[in-house]
């Protein structure tokens, strides 16, 4: 809403809106790719997670080109996440990757640059109830635009979804996706 | 699995700690013992803490001089888990314990702590964040911090004084900032240093422990403190801010969940201490309703913010809604709201009620305060004076950048940004005068309720909060950066200090202070140290009393007829919160207040 407000602003002030308009169309075609490859990466790593013990395993993929963070807030709305990396209810994020120049990357291997990306929240015994995946847009890696593309997937009792999209820097879009086990 | 995108629910049942706790099945409804050491002392100012009830009721005293407490009022025929806590040994929960007695008398033996890092543990948050404020040598920096980083959450708890990597410090900086939380760019980076090295636990820890063995470490609370009762009611739940609270005309307990925009509703005259809440209307509002962009924290519902309440002369509930924009009325008979939208201004957020029965709110955002008149519909949105033209400017833009969605510095989810004035507290002088702050301008202000005249006035302290009258129409007002209460004196404009005495010296940071209507005693939260703090006005003197729960911050304080005194555990995000659920707090000073009357089988007789 509020980009569609800001854009139409820009429009009106500052040129004719054609231009504007191509290339936003462009830009977003370009991040339904990237979301689609990203997807299809997780897609492809189901088979290494292991989605019939009762576990609940949260991916989030990205590019290099962004530090992206992965929000997972369980049914007591408690939430795990690079700050906070468990929660009462047994989640647990796996590590938080950085961009690749990351000052302390050299000590932690954080700043893996090498795709896949991925974040991982996993609950071995989850508890039932609504779940909240959340994404933020903190910095900007070498090459970072104003929207980075992810996808996420959610691997429960032998069931993948899977969604993908595009986050603004600096915004944190605290519903990506709701859903139910 | 089912992916869906309606509203989540927000159960208000309990997440026990089961680990930790297994319940003594015991019928008594009062309890009387003796709490040792394992090597027969007397243990003085421990808290024993009975806990029943679903959503649990949490009821402590403390133990005397011989180590003696004494519980009563208690519901009988239930389960209860008994804690007995005191800094420097270790907590003992009642699976450690095989005592059941029929005629309540139940003792206790703790074990002393052999780990330093154990007790430094059990430390309030404010001795851990003395150790980041004593790295600090710029003033300029210190008040930064204090105001910036301490309004949401503590400084110094569990989870906030971890060591963490440096980029992750800055992601988490990132986030503080666009949630309203934020440093100016030179000090912001010095932040993962600082951190890092005042809470490295090898230095740390010897440093918070420094005397362990020695009789003045951590002291007992006096006799005078010890005969406090302290009740909590758990209410809500993980993803609440459970803002401000009030008593109302019936003792019936308000308070409203920012995060979840519901009115909850305690009954303390209950046996159970019965707890509803009501769903404040949203209309078709997005997550952050109108707020100043930003961020939003994970697990929010806000859509309109409920922040404030006050109770009205005819009993209803009024109520700012900080990111709706609006008023909210409660009706507590008919059990309904009723909605008013607001000419203008951003961000609605604290009101007092007028003699005549008006609302004035301050206007955090747009720097403004408001008034409503119920009675006439009539609506004035007062300009309040900004720093300087700059700022003038940037404030009258405010609407216009808002529509364009552009991020600016704006204060985020609190609208308490260091770049805007902020419009904060409110009260009523008895001449009918209406004061507000302006916390990051360090001012306060008087507006004519007549011809609606502003007068600004500099504190000669910082980030002056929230403000009360006394019965002498003395104006009180604390300085959450400063560690200090202010009395005010309306005629010949001269402040008196009174410097907060929670150690270690200046790491207390008040949000908001509150006068008992009987006594004219000055209570103060204690929002960084789990206490809440009296001053007496004729003897100059502080009484601390120190809160049971671990992370206990307080924003708000108000008294019920009976004596009480009224309290909420706000701390955002809830989780940081000892049970990770927030309550709403009674202090009995003298444990005198009648307890409602229980039969065995749980009826009020
Ligand atoms: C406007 C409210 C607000 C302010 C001001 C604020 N915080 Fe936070 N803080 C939060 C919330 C909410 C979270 C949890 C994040 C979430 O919900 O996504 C949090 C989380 C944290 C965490 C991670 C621990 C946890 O429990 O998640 C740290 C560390 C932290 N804050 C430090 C700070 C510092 C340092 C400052 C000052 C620069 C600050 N905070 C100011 C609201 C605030």
């Amino acid at each position: 809403m509020r980009e569609v407000a800001a854009f139409l602003l820009g429009c009106v002030l500052v040129q004719g809106c054609t231009d504007q308009d191509a290339l936003m169309v462009e830009q977003q075609q370009k991040l339904d790719q990237q979301g689609q490859r990203l997807s299809s990466i997780l897609g492809n790593a189901t088979p290494t997670v292991s989605t019939t013990d009762g576990s609940l395993t949260i991916q989030m993929s990205f590019g290099s080109e962004a530090d992206l963070d992965l929000y997972v807030t369980d049914p007591h709305m408690e939430t795990v996440y690079f700050a906070k990396s468990s929660t009462r209810s047994g989640g647990r994020i796996s590590k938080d990757i950085q961009c690749a120049s990351g000052s302390d990357s050299a000590q932690s291997g954080r700043g893996d640059q090498h795709e896949p990306r991925i974040e991982e929240v996993r609950f071995d015994a989850p508890i039932p109830g609504r779940y909240r995946i959340g994404i933020d847009y903190p910095l900007k890696c070498a090459g970072g635009e104003q929207r980075a593309a992810f996808a996420v997937s959610v691997m429960h009792n032998g069931e993948q979804i899977r969604k993908s999209g595009s986050v603004t820097f600096e915004n944190f879009d605290v519903v990506v996706m709701e859903f139910e086990i | 699995m089912r992916a869906e995108y309606q509203n989540p629910r927000f159960p208000m049942s309990i997440f026990l700690f089961v680990s930790l706790c297994l319940p003594v099945l015991a019928s008594a409804d009062q309890f009387f013992g003796q709490v040792m050491s394992d090597s027969k002392t007397p243990i003085v100012g421990a808290m024993v803490t009975f806990r029943f009830g679903d959503p649990f009721q949490e009821k402590t005293v403390f133990t005397s001089e011989e180590g003696r407490y004494q519980i009563a009022g208690l519901p009988g025929s239930t389960d209860y888990t008994v804690r007995v806590r005191r800094i420097g040994w270790h907590d003992l929960v009642t699976d450690e314990v095989a005592v059941a007695q029929e005629n309540g008398a139940l003792d206790f033996t703790l074990l002393r702590h052999t780990d330093p890092a154990m007790v430094a543990a059990q430390l309030p948050a404010n001795h851990w964040y003395g150790l980041v404020l004593d790295r600090v040598s710029s003033e300029y920096e210190r008040e930064q911090l204090v105001r910036q980083c301490t309004y949401c959450h503590q400084q110094g708890n569990e989870a906030t004084r971890v060591q963490r990597p440096v980029e992750e410090w800055h992601k988490v900086l990132s986030l503080m900032a666009r949630m309203g939380g934020g440093l100016d760019a030179e000090f912001s980076a010095k932040i993962p240093e600082l951190f890092n090295s005042a809470y490295d636990p090898k230095t740390a820890v010897p440093k918070l422990t420094k005397g362990f063995d020695q009789p003045g470490f951590a002291p007992p609370p006096s006799e005078i403190v010890r005969r406090a009762v302290i009740d909590e009611y758990q209410l809500g739940g993980r993803a609440s801010m459970q803002h401000d609270m009030i008593v109302g005309h019936d003792g019936i307990v308000y308070s409203v969940d920012m995060a979840t925009d519901h009115l909850f509703r305690l009954d303390p005259s209950k046996p159970d201490g019965a707890r509803e809440s009501f769903a404040i209307p949203s209309g078709d509002l997005p997550l952050g309703g109108f707020g100043p962009g930003g961020a939003l924290p994970s697990n929010t519902s806000m859509r309109v913010g409920p922040h404030s309440l006050q109770v009205g002369a005819d009993g209803d509930i009024w109520i700012t809604l900080a990111v709706g924009n609006k008023l909210a009325r409660f009706d507590t008979v008919e059990e309904s709201f009723t909605i008013e939208d607001l000419p203008g201004g951003i961000y609605p957020h604290t009101l007092r009620i007028d003699s005549k029965n008006r609302v004035w709110y301050t206007i955090a955002v747009s720097n403004h305060v408001g008034m409503f008149d119920p009675a006439t519909g009539q609506h004035e949105v007062i300009r309040v004076p900004a720093r300087s033209f700059g700022e003038e400017v940037m404030l009258r833009m405010l609407p216009v950048f808002l529509w364009a969605g552009q991020y600016i510095d704006l204060g985020g989810g609190g609208g308490e940004g260091a770049s805007l004035p902020v419009p904060y507290g409110i009260d009523i002088a008895p001449d009918g005068g209406i004061w507000f702050s302006q916390l990051n301008a360090h001012r306060i202000g008087h507006i004519d309720p007549d011809s609606f005249e502003i007068t600004m006035i500099d504190t000669p302290f910082t980030a002056p909060r929230r403000m009360r009258f006394d019965s002498q129409g003395k104006l009180w007002i604390p300085g959450f950066s400063s560690n200090l209460i202010s009395k005010f004196d309306i005629e010949t404009r001269q402040f008196e200090h009174f410097e907060l005495p929670i150690e270690p010296l200046g790491t207390e940071t008040p949000y908001s202070l509150s006068i008992d209507p009987v006594t004219d005693d000055v209570w103060i939260c204690g929002t960084n140290s789990d206490s809440l703090i009296r001053f007496q006005q004729a003897s100059a003197e502080f009484t601390v009393y120190p809160l049971p729960t671990m992370v206990t911050y307080t924003r708000d304080i108000d008294f019920s007829a009976d004596g009480g005194v009224w309290t909420s555990n706000s701390n955002a995000p809830a989780w940081q919160i000892e049970t990770g659920i927030p309550r709403l707090i009674r202090l009995d000073v003298n444990g005198t207040i009648d307890l409602p009357l229980v039969d065995s089988v749980g009826s009020n007789l």
